[in-house]
């Protein structure tokens, strides 16, 4: 064995460069993708809080902000053109530069090797690649902000002509240029990513795990990557068009315009086909974001409630059924776009279906807390408040879904609210269990539990602050997007009040979200030393140490017996057994439910 | 590990919260704005059917997720039921959301047809132009026909481009952005012809219930029927540009008698070209 | 349960091991029905190919993005590319290119190196006449005034070409090295060459299929 160890260390990168920058090791990668997508997403976070200001304080002059952002503000008073730039950035920078890239570089990274049982990704150097290519797409999307005209403008979802013609808003000059350059370079480090999570989580399980042992998390994973493999090209062939419409002349999305008195001779260009190919790549995004959450959250909730995911082949199947139908409903942000209403109507139906496995996967969370023997780690309380959140803005995808309702809801303040409770927050409630579940895991320290519960407490409770009462906002057809609201005579003053009161609720959030940002490194630091097992998991990552070595998992790789959710089996000493754990015969008496056998001990019962 | 004190904490947080939430939006205070038209009823209707069907299953799994939490709060000496799946349970809760939005869909899609079915021939006809950031407005004058238009002949005296050659054209009355208003007669459908000159706009009427996109080189179309005399405001539903949030304008639904006597005094394209 | 959730759904394969590890035993236990599967590292290339696959599969994306903003945009319109006749030509050239490719692989996998060493030679040679004619054909075009932003379909023929000649830029780059290595490979990197070679076959056949999905596209369309 010594002799194997040494072995082991052998291949171990020595120098800093190799090992923490240039590192191939798919933790290290986990960690640059968790800490710049941390940092991305603290950027978006600020851009909030100057909307905030504007919104619930509108052109109150706060001459400190004039010093600290120059190019904003304008006599303490944010510009206008300013705030446009804000709500793109700000919805950019959180979609894919903090959610997706934190969900599929981060988690993907660490928890796919580690929970298959794997030493590595199938692909170190493309994976290194993936995150080094993601890093330029960072630097260039936030070097936007220091050019001529400023950050693009166009929103985050960057309709033509407003993105395609230099002259329609200030930040469509080199603004826009380099918000499409870095979302084509993003979509080669997702693809690159992507290339490495499907063919590790298919193709280097260990031994014993079968598709059916795999964790939720990674077949939440696999099936995001799959997703991101197929949906991003086309947002990069749609970006390769416009850039072509603004600089060389062609007429794909432009049409003959005329902005401003200055005639535009573009020639019969379609802007409905820049949103079909947006969307087509942007709905299954929301799922790439949501989706890991889901995965992470059904971990989280059966650890911590000590009883196996209720229903986990249903789990499954309603992951690939949202997957799947993720690609067939893109046209429901269009209805009132100019789309031909007879496809409305089609998107509609496959919309409202995809409630459909949502539902069974909610009911399924909270069958698994039923009967449980619940600790409420921060992580667990996250989890909760995931499901909470996802019941809560999935609701109102119903009456978005439904376009007779859509055409008075559409671009209010309740789609606001509908897509940062359920993909926003969603995602963000999963990211935050998932990091203070897996932190010790990453980096062998604890973080603090106590200031935890207290990030969560602010967070759970300041985010409804925030995102209920903008449905309040959403009823009285307060439209979005605006920079202010003066002089409209059908929003009543109630609005401005409310407005106020959400904009409190976000800087107290966002407070919060420094008192997380303390916890994460003083933890990393000064944490007290993680165990293997704090949280007494059953799968795979938790045999290794914390953090794991290079390699993983010493000289031999683990042996799967089990399915990854036997906790609180009866008869069992513990109430967890390790997937690597040999099968020995249960006592069967004594099973809830109807007690169908699934997963991977069902031949136990048939001994 | 287990702090059963979170359990009650989250459990009490959650039940009153659904408690804030349902007797807010049930209290009514911040509602749609006032009806004003024909479909905008039976849009109004689904809502609130929407909102009745969505906030029964907000406050039930809120309600178990509360329960759940506060009564299985752990405690180390009590160990977990050991459940797999339930196929009973799991079959009902995939089939009951099922027919509830099977039927939400089937409402939902028969109304979105009826509100686009194509315009009645009695239809009172108008075209809404935007340009940043000014709504301007176009009558098809007596012949109930628009002249045709082309954006390269846009210039500062021909906002519109239209083509001065086509007869058609001669009667058509006009208003460039910013310039004028929009008149509307109440209890007659009415077509309108939305087009856009630069960017995507979206006319939005709160109180009619219409919002629908204005795109460059197509033309766009809603029909309604208003229900009410009065002035209504027209907002800007899609992001144009520096000015969107200033997108303001006058829409006023009058009589019939009222609107063609209105009507009858502006200028014609005639009038002002020849 | 359904079997279909037990078994692997894919052969498990992996790129070289991080670390060298010797076979461990079956010491730990049965799980029953799993004695045939590889326990530790093994081959590279099934997993590698895996990957092109799925690389092919986003790549396909692309092109149908591509192609159905041809169709949307394209399609009501009258105007179309009088497609220059070289176009044939380079199409023979490329699918010349393939089958060659394919014999080299056929020859490396029966040892005859320098037979693959010229084969991989000539395959490159014709990708690159392959690009020179599209640069032909381009040129061609650009003769008879017709340019990129002349109308949406010269606008769609260039952007098409140019997409799909930049793959074909980099499978080139690919067999390059392919072709230099090979002139000097050992043993030891006889079998990594192999995988190269397999993957950039893979990649250039499906290029050579995209490159016929768009002539048709083209010409018919």
């Amino acid at each position: 064995m010594a002799h194997e160890t040494a072995q082991t260390h052998l291949h171990e990168p020595r120098s800093f460069w190799t090992r923490y920058i240039f590192s191939q090791d798919h933790k290290i990668i986990a960690a640059q993708y968790i800490l710049t997508s941390l940092f991305m997403g603290f950027v978006a976070l600020v851009l909030s809080w100057l909307m905030r200001l504007q919104l619930g304080w509108p052109e109150h002059p706060i001459p400190l902000l004039s010093k600290l952002f120059p190019g904003l503000y304008q006599d303490g008073v944010l510009k206008p053109e300013s705030y446009l730039a804000l709500i793109t950035m700000h919805g950019t920078l959180m979609v894919f530069f903090f959610i997706t890239a934190i969900l599929l570089g981060g988690f993907g990274n660490l928890l796919i090797p580690l929970q298959v049982g794997a030493r590595d990704m199938a692909y170190p150097f493309v994976n290194m690649l993936s995150y080094w290519v993601f890093l330029l797409s960072c630097i260039v999307i936030l070097a936007s902000f220091f050019v001529t005209g400023g950050a693009a403008a166009a929103g985050w979802t960057a309709y033509p002509p407003l993105s395609g013609v230099q002259k329609a808003v200030p930040g469509s000059g080199l603004g826009q240029d380099l918000w499409l350059i870095a979302m084509a370079i993003f979509i080669v480090s997702s693809v690159m990513g992507g290339l490495n999570y499907v063919t590790t989580a298919l193709n280097m399980r260990t031994r014993g795990m079968s598709m059916g042992r795999l964790p939720l998390t990674v077949w939440a994973l696999l099936i995001t990557a799959i997703l991101g493999l197929l949906a991003f090209p086309a947002l990069f062939a749609g970006a390769v068009l416009l850039l072509l419409d603004r600089h060389l002349g062609t007429s794909f999305f432009v049409p003959y315009v005329v902005v401003g008195g200055e005639h535009i001779p573009h020639e019969g260009g379609n802007p409905l086909l820049w949103q079909h190919l947006f969307w087509f790549l942007g709905h299954p995004e929301v799922y790439i974001a949501i989706l890991p959450a889901m995965g992470i959250v059904s971990e989280v909730i059966s650890t911590n409630a000590r009883k196996p995911i209720f229903g986990y082949r249903v789990m499954v199947l309603s992951i690939c059924a949202i997957a799947f139908l993720s690609f067939i409903v893109w046209g429901h942000h269009m209805f009132i776009s100019g789309m031909n209403p007879y496809l409305g109507t089609a998107f509609m139906v496959t919309t409202l279906l995809i409630a459909v496995p949502s539902a069974i996967k909610t009911f399924n969370w909270v069958a698994t807390l039923w009967r449980g023997n619940l600790r409420f780690t921060t992580a667990m309380l996250f989890a909760i408040g995931f499901v909470s959140v996802f019941v809560t803005g999935g609701l109102t995808g119903i009456f978005l879904g439904n376009p007779p309702v859509d055409i008075q809801l559409t671009d209010t303040y309740f789609v606001v609210a509908h897509f940062h409770i359920v993909m926003g927050m969603g995602s963000v409630f999963g990211i935050f269990a998932g990091l203070y579940h897996w932190f010790p895991k990453l980096f062998g320290r604890m973080l603090s539990e106590r200031l935890g519960r207290w990030h969560f407490w602010l967070t759970f409770v300041g985010v409804y602050g925030i995102f209920f009462p903008m449905h309040y906002l959403g009823f009285l057809n307060v439209p979005r997007r605006y920079y202010g609201f003066s002089g409209y005579d059908f929003i009543p003053p109630d609005a401005q009040t409310i407005q106020l009161l959400i904009s409190i609720a976000a800087l107290i959030v966002g407070a919060a979200q420094l008192l997380f940002l303390y916890n994460f490194i003083h933890s990393w630091i000064r944490g007290p030393k993680a165990p293997a097992n704090p949280w007494q998991g059953t799968t795979l990552e938790w045999q290794a140490p914390s953090p794991p070595p290079h390699g993983n998992w010493g000289p031999e790789l683990p042996v799967v017996h089990r399915w990854a959710y036997d906790y609180s089996v009866p008869g069992a000493p513990e109430d967890y057994i390790p997937q690597t754990v040999p099968l020995e015969p249960v006592p069967v008496e004594d099973r809830g439910g109807d007690g169908v056998g699934s997963g991977g001990n069902g031949n136990a019962l048939d001994r | 590990m287990f702090h059963p004190r979170q359990g009650v904490a989250l459990g009490l947080f959650i039940f009153l919260f659904v408690l804030v939430a349902v007797l807010s939006v049930a209290s009514g205070r911040w509602w749609l704005p006032p009806l004003a038209s024909v479909h905008g009823a039976a849009i109004d209707r689904l809502f609130t059917v929407t909102l009745l069907i969505t906030g029964v299953v907000f406050a039930l799994v809120h309600g178990l997720l509360a329960y759940s939490v506060w009564r299985f709060r752990g405690d180390p000496s009590r160990r977990a039921a050991h459940i797999r799946e339930h196929r009973a349970l799991e079959l009902t809760w995939t089939v009951v959301p099922a027919i509830i939005l099977t039927a939400l869909i089937v409402s939902g899609g028969q109304l979105w047809l009826q509100i686009h079915r194509p315009p009645p021939a009695d239809a009172f006809v108008v075209e809404v132009w935007g340009e940043q950031f000014k709504w301007g407005f176009r009558y098809p004058g007596a012949d109930g026909q628009f002249g045709r238009t082309d954006p390269r002949l846009i210039t500062d005296d021909n906002p519109f481009g239209i083509d001065l050659e086509d007869p058609a054209a001669r009667d058509d009355i006009f208003f460039p952005a910013g310039q004028g208003e929009l008149y509307l007669p109440v209890n007659r459908p009415v077509v309108v012809y939305l087009r856009a000159k630069d960017v995507l706009h979206s006319f939005f009427v709160p109180r009619l219930r219409v919002k629908q996109d204005l795109v460059p080189g197509m033309t766009t179309r809603f029909v309604f029927t208003a229900t009410e005399t009065g002035d209504y405001e027209i907002a800007c539903a899609e992001l144009c540009g520096l000015g969107h949030y200033t997108m303001r304008g006058l829409l006023t639904i009058a009589t019939e008698e009222e609107v063609q006597r209105w009507l009858a005094e502006q200028l014609t394209v005639a009038d002002l070209f020849f | 349960m359904p079997d279909t959730l037990q078994r692997p759904l894919l052969r498990r394969g992996s790129l070289p091991p991080p670390i060298n590890r010797t076979p461990s035993g079956n010491g730990r236990g049965d799980d029953g029905g799993h004695d045939d599967a590889p326990h530790g590292m093994t081959q590279p290339a099934f997993g590698a190919q895996f990957g092109m696959w799925l690389l092919l599969g986003s790549l396909t994306i692309l092109f149908a993005a591509f192609s159905s903003a041809y169709i949307v945009r394209v399609g009501p319109l009258t105007e179309r590319v009088s497609l220059p006749p070289i176009l044939w030509f380079n199409t023979l050239l490329l699918a010349l290119s393939s089958l060659l490719l394919q014999q080299a692989l056929g020859r490396s996998r029966r040892g005859d190196r320098a037979g693959m060493h010229r084969l991989l030679g000539f395959a490159s040679l014709l990708g690159l006449l392959f690009l020179f004619g599209q640069l032909a054909a381009w040129r061609a075009l650009a003769a008879e005034g017709v340019f990129l932003q002349t109308h949406p379909a010269s606008s769609f023929f260039y952007v098409l070409t140019a997409a799909h000649g930049l793959h074909v830029l980099g499978g080139l780059i690919a067999l390059g090295w392919a072709f230099l290595q090979s002139a000097r490979s050992s043993e030891s990197t006889a079998l990594r060459l192999q995988a190269v070679l397999q993957n950039t076959a893979l990649y250039w056949h499906f290029l050579g299929l995209i490159w016929i999905w768009i002539f048709l596209l083209l010409a018919w369309f």
